[in-house]
């Protein structure tokens, strides 16, 4: 999976290039991801390519929030479709993860003063 | 917030969805839940213990977090250490925080649930501390909108069980009708008894309190997803019942072992050993789960009757054919990932003689038409090689050794294994033939994983158990009959080993061995052998389970 990785100061934002994250890619998605867990604390990751996540995919976001949470980081979520969105309702996450409509939203609200939109 | 437009309408709690959002695309396949109708406050007795910070507390925020709990909902903890609500929470915070069981821990969803922790501090022998619990309730009805809707948790010592339930009818907290006046629900944490008599006295007294219908006996191992999966596997699949029955299987292997020895726990573990901790819930429950009758519905009391059924149908243990079917062990000092461990009779709170066993194995038989001479052999233990908790069901072996005439001079049979923890999945042991010019056969794994399938969801059994019983679902607890169906079943066993003191035949296992030679003996006198590592390396690393 080549992920594509951009900074915006001191924010890592990870853009999904495919349009299905599911049990096909979940597996190659958290290996490549591991790396960079590692060694960034804030991070965002643009869903705006992605069409559709299942249940695997969305463990594998929850897998990432965890590993970050743990050592301090933090995930946003930034692009999501409506209808990503709506999976991630009906698995109730969306109340987990902090969600933005735009990158520049996400990054931003890295900064201390700035909450998850609602 | 959540919207309700892609989701459809349920009449259960749980339920597969059959629409996806906006209706295409490939199906979602984890459950979802419904967050319960009825607001309700639940008073957890014993909430200063460990029960409560590391796995009540976690679950029903992680129910907060998915928006899955009552509006309204409220928690009042009752224990003997003094706290008031605010450093009752600021506890609870520091336990969730770090804790395993949490989904992830968020400051702002944290903030919103903490609102919902009250802490009153009461002997639970003292009246005071039930009046001073009915005004808190009576507070949370006119404050949360609880509306008498009470679900008590008792969390405590098992001494206490009948205590508490009495106290609370004396001081008008139960209200045996449900309706527009609310609903009393009462969850007992196992063990319940610690026979079969005490077990029947301490059901008379909760009965003079409670409906059977009110009481909610929980064993937790019925919350995990793997252990309700079997009802989906055998029943959602029609391949699997054809070949579920005598014709086909050989015999069923139950295994529970844990690498942990007694830890702290060696004052309760003496009273207990593992028969009682093991056995009379966990493995009793799986075993009938395996071997139940379909039943008509997924929920209510059907599971429960034909779980029931299996249980009453166990050929009882007669006290000669005990050497037979029945091991007993204890481990004594060994290696554990190369570090030298302590025996059960050093670690604290252990009598130096104790003839506590802290492994067990049992051959049971199911005395009906579907199991009519298939073994069931059950085994559990402390400070094994492992921590793995599995069902191997063996199957009957082809009745024709169609490659004679080859190198191949033996087939194995099919397995069928079902691995509860860790490394959830199932796996189905087939024989391949190897390339080559040769017809050797090799044994290969059909494999799911439930992490591949479906993520790493770290749902607690709690959370599953929790929100059934504020939905007044009771069909993953125990009910009063499979409880004394189970005591009834290991009463000869408990009643010999009880009057025969081990003595200086304890200890007879190493920590880190896989238990007793006897216990390898009596499958072998039948001609099988243990499904261990040596048969499962692929799904079980020590490493990872320590």
């Amino acid at each position: 999976m080549e992920l594509v990785v951009e900074k915006m100061d001191d924010v890592t934002v990870v853009i999904l290039p495919g349009e299905e994250l599911d049990a096909s890619n979940t597996k190659e998605f958290k290996s490549d991801m591991a790396p960079l867990l590692q060694a960034q604390a804030k991070v965002v990751f643009d869903l705006s390519q992605l069409r559709f996540v299942d249940s695997s995919g969305l463990g594998s976001f929850l897998s990432c929030l965890r590993q970050l949470n743990a050592t301090g980081g933090d995930l946003k979520l930034c692009g999501m479709s409506q209808r990503v969105r709506a999976l991630f309702e009906l698995v109730r996450m969306h109340r987990i993860f902090d969600i933005y409509t735009t990158r520049d939203e996400a990054v931003r609200a890295f900064q201390p003063e700035r909450g998850p939109q609602e | 917030m959540a919207s309700n437009d892609t989701t459809p309408s349920m009449s259960k709690a749980h339920g597969t969805p059959t629409v996806t959002a906006q209706g295409e695309g490939p199906k979602l396949s984890r459950p979802f839940l419904l967050r319960p109708e009825d607001s309700c406050a639940c008073v957890i007795f014993g909430a200063s213990g460990d029960l409560t910070s590391r796995k009540l507390i976690p679950a029903l925020y992680n129910l907060a977090c998915q928006d899955l709990l009552p509006p309204g909902f409220a928690v009042i903890g009752c224990a003997n250490t003094p706290m008031h609500d605010e450093s009752f929470r600021e506890h609870m915070c520091q336990r969730v925080k770090p804790s395993p069981e949490v989904l992830v821990f968020r400051q702002r969803l944290w903030d919103e649930f903490v609102p919902a922790l009250h802490y009153i501090t009461a002997d639970f022998e003292d009246p005071a501390g039930y009046q001073q619990l009915g005004q808190r309730l009576s507070e949370m009805d006119r404050e949360h909108g609880t509306n008498s809707n009470r679900l008590f948790y008792l969390a405590t010592s098992p001494s206490f069980y009948a205590t508490i339930a009495k106290n609370l009818a004396q001081h008008g907290l139960v209200s045996r009708r449900s309706g527009a006046a609310g609903w009393t629900r009462i969850i007992i944490e196992k063990p319940f008894g610690h026979d079969l008599e005490s077990a029947r006295r301490l059901d008379e007294v909760i009965h003079t309190v409670f409906d059977e219908a009110q009481v909610y006996r929980i064993d937790h191992y019925l919350g995990k997803e793997t252990v309700q999966n079997l009802l989906a596997f055998r029943f959602a699949n029609a391949i699997i019942e054809p070949i579920w029955n005598r014709h086909y299987v050989d015999h069923v292997q139950i295994t529970a072992a844990e690498m942990l020895g007694v830890e702290h726990r060696g004052k309760y573990y003496e009273e207990a050993g593992c028969l009682r901790d093991m056995f009379q819930n966990h493995l009793f429950q799986l075993m009938a789960l395996v071997a139940m009758e379909p039943p008509v519905r997924h929920y209510g009391q059907s599971v429960r009757d034909r779980k029931a059924d299996v249980l009453r149908a166990v050929l009882p243990i007669s006290a000669k054919d005990l050497a037979e079917v029945a091991v007993r062990g204890q481990y004594g000092p060994g290696e554990m990932q190369g570090k030298p461990v302590p025996g059960y009779r050093q670690e604290p709170d252990v009598a130096p003689n104790s003839s506590t066993e802290t492994f067990a194995v049992l051959k049971l038989l199911i005395d009906n038409w579907r199991w009519a001479n298939v073994p069931f052999y059950l085994r559990s233990g402390k400070r094994l090689p492992q921590k793995m908790t599995l069902i191997a069901i063996e199957f009957k072996r082809v009745p024709h050794l169609f490659f004679s005439e080859t190198p191949q001079d033996q087939i194995e049979p099919n397995v069928l294994t079902i691995r509860i923890q860790p490394n959830e999945g199932i796996s189905l042991q087939l024989g391949a033939k190897m390339p080559g010019p040769e017809m050797y056969l090799r044994q290969m794994q059909m494999n799911f994983s439930y992490s591949d399938a479906f993520g790493e969801f770290p749902a607690t059994a709690y959370e599953t158990l929790l929100l059934d019983a504020m939905q007044g679902d009771p069909t993953l607890f125990n009910r009063s009959d499979a409880v004394e169906l189970s005591w009834q079943i290991l009463e000869p066993v408990l009643e010999a080993w009880q009057a025969t003191r081990a003595g200086t035949a304890f200890p007879n296992y190493a920590a880190g061995t896989w238990g007793p030679a006897r216990a390898d003996t009596l499958l072998a006198r039948d001609g099988r052998a243990w499904k261990n590592a040596t048969t499962l390396p692929r799904f079980y690393v020590t490493e990872a389970d320590a």
